[in-house]
């Protein structure tokens, strides 16, 4: 979980020196709520949850599922219209979709990695999560959710098939996932999105 | 989407070119065949051969990679600190973070013995003329690895095993194991091993020791990762331990494309112990011998996420201590300045 820790804690000292706050703002949220948001995901990751044993050993990881996962929702519910909320969980379900695409056509076997998994887990999920979601609210959710949904997805196969396998959803790796796909859906949202907003404003009409 | 893939990727790997009818054969300038595996080769790709030899891939033709010696590598003039870059560097000062951490978590519990860690990636690799079959739910190499944790339970170490199974082999299979590699950090390991076995015809892997059959061990070790000088140390030095005692068990050291979750500490191996074509048996009898061999170099190591008095690691913990504590204190503040309000 080294990536997905060090970049918790660029975060958390971009809150404190408040650099983070016009996004957390428009994340419908404040300094506080993140950072205690941060903290329980930075805490959490280290707790898993058991939840079935037997053909499958099923656990949850806190910090990078159940929170991220709550956090997603309620930015979601929180979202201006319906439209944007109903673009946040196609964007996850199409991210979803698209690591499980990944996971099956790629493989990282010994010798075939360019780069990790993790890596390109977060990466695309990130991307595609912006691209579908375009709010910073709906590109957020879609891409924690969408990480989320591989996880989810790879137990439902397991079940199918019978195959006898241990699903640890949000754990290492994942976690990683989760958070780099987060950063970067948001980032660029801000960034890309802010650009284009600001290229297609005229220069007579306020700003938002 | 695609341009991530093309960056992530140069040549997409698809699951169905999964090389289980054939297998590559490396050769050098004037075409000897020196290796064999089903492992895929790129350029760039070093193989260090059973005499030390290091052949770098130049290119590729089908399944044959053209290699040219790059260097005779001496086994033991590599510290395995010596080999640290920038990347490696901030590595360790990661995995001293989550150490720090998870330290938290297991206060109070103190070690004696000598931690190794050992757990399967590709749960379903089996040996075919014991198992009939080359892969199966429960795979052969979870015996295998049983063993190896046997003999080293015989040389004095505490062995944990993980017994999580990682099915389906598919690409999400090294971002599972990392699950169980992460969980199995916490007993604080001296080293970790991941145990496969290759898919090439038996004579590749087979050998004789003491007169019986053996399969040899191909170590695996990723470029792509920040521990990677390190971990490449590491595995010098077990095929050196290994080459004085039981020479020509080890078949040689791929360093290979991939990370292999080798990230997550500085003394961490893949070790392809044998083909499915070769028997359990064998594959046995040669993680014995391989774990007799590597136990000395193993002892002297220090705990691999560990980090001693004075060192950066020390300063990084209290980063850590000082921020939680910071932020606490912000909530505390912000929230005293809201009843202001």
């Amino acid at each position: 979980m080294t990536v997905g820790l060090i970049l918790l804690l660029v975060v958390s000292v971009l809150i404190f020196l408040g650099l983070a706050h016009r996004v957390l703002d428009r994340m419908r949220l404040n300094d506080r709520q993140a950072l205690v948001a941060v903290l329980s995901i930075l805490i959490g990751g280290f707790i898993d949850i058991p939840v079935f044993r037997g053909l499958w050993t099923v656990s949850v990881n806190l910090g990078g599922s159940v929170i991220p996962v709550i956090i997603a929702i309620y930015v979601l519910s929180r979202a201006d219209t319906q439209t944007e909320a109903r673009r946040g969980v196609l964007s996850a379900v199409a991210t979803g979709a698209a690591l499980l695409a990944i996971s099956k056509i790629f493989t990282f076997e010994e010798g075939r990695t360019i780069i990790d998994p993790i890596y390109v887990f977060g990466l695309v999920a990130g991307v595609i999560a912006y691209l579908l979601g375009r709010s910073r609210r709906a590109a957020f959710a879609g891409a924690v959710l969408g990480v989320v949904f591989l996880d989810i997805a790879h137990l439902v196969e397991v079940i199918i098939r019978r195959l006898p396998s241990t699903v640890n959803i949000g754990g290492a790796g994942a976690f990683d996932a989760v958070i780099i796909a987060g950063l970067i859906a948001v980032g660029f949202a801000e960034i890309f999105g802010e650009t284009m907003e600001r290229l297609q404003t005229l220069p007579d009409e306020p700003e938002e | 989407m695609i341009l991530i893939l093309s960056l992530t990727s140069h040549e997409p790997a698809f699951a169905e070119e999964e090389l289980t009818d054939g297998y590559f054969t490396l050769i050098d300038e004037d075409n000897n065949e020196i290796f064999h595996t089903a492992i895929v080769l790129h350029p760039g790709d070093i193989f260090i051969s059973e005499d030390n030899k290091a052949y770098e891939v130049v290119s590729i033709h089908e399944q044959t990679a053209k290699a040219r010696i790059s260097e005779t590598v001496t086994l033991d003039d590599t510290e395995e600190g010596s080999q640290q870059t920038t990347g490696s560097r901030l590595s360790a000062y990661l995995q001293v973070i989550g150490d720090s951490i998870s330290r938290i978590f297991l206060a109070g519990q103190q070690q004696t013995a000598k931690t190794v860690v050992i757990y399967n990636t590709h749960s379903d690799e089996s040996y075919e003329p014991t198992s009939g079959t080359s892969t199966k739910d429960w795979g052969d190499v979870y015996k295998v690895a049983a063993a190896f944790e046997d003999a080293l339970k015989k040389h004095g170490f505490n062995v944990v095993r993980a017994t999580d199974n990682h099915n389906p082999h598919d690409g999400a299979a090294y971002a599972r194991s990392r699950r169980t590699l992460a969980q199995l950090l916490k007993e604080r390991p001296v080293a970790a091993f991941d145990i496969h076995r290759d898919a090439v015809p038996p004579e590749v892997y087979r050998t004789k020791v003491q007169g019986e059959d053996v399969t040899k061990i191909t170590l695996v070790i990723g470029q792509q990762n920040q521990t990677r000088g390190q971990n490449l140390a590491f595995a010098k030095k077990l095929k050196s331990a290994t080459d004085s005692k039981v020479p020509a068990l080890v078949k040689g050291i791929l360093w290979a494309r991939g990370n292999y979750n080798q990230d997550m500490l500085p003394r961490a191996a893949l070790l392809e112990v044998g083909a499915h074509t070769n028997s359990l048996e064998e594959a046995e009898k040669a993680i014995g011998l391989f774990a007799s061999a590597i136990a000395p170099a193993i002892l002297g190591a220090e705990s691999a996420t560990g980090f001693q008095q004075g060192s950066p690691g020390r300063s990084i913990a209290w980063i850590i201590a000082i921020l939680i504590a910071g932020s606490i204190g912000y909530l505390l503040v912000s929230s005293r300045k809201r009843k202001v309000h």
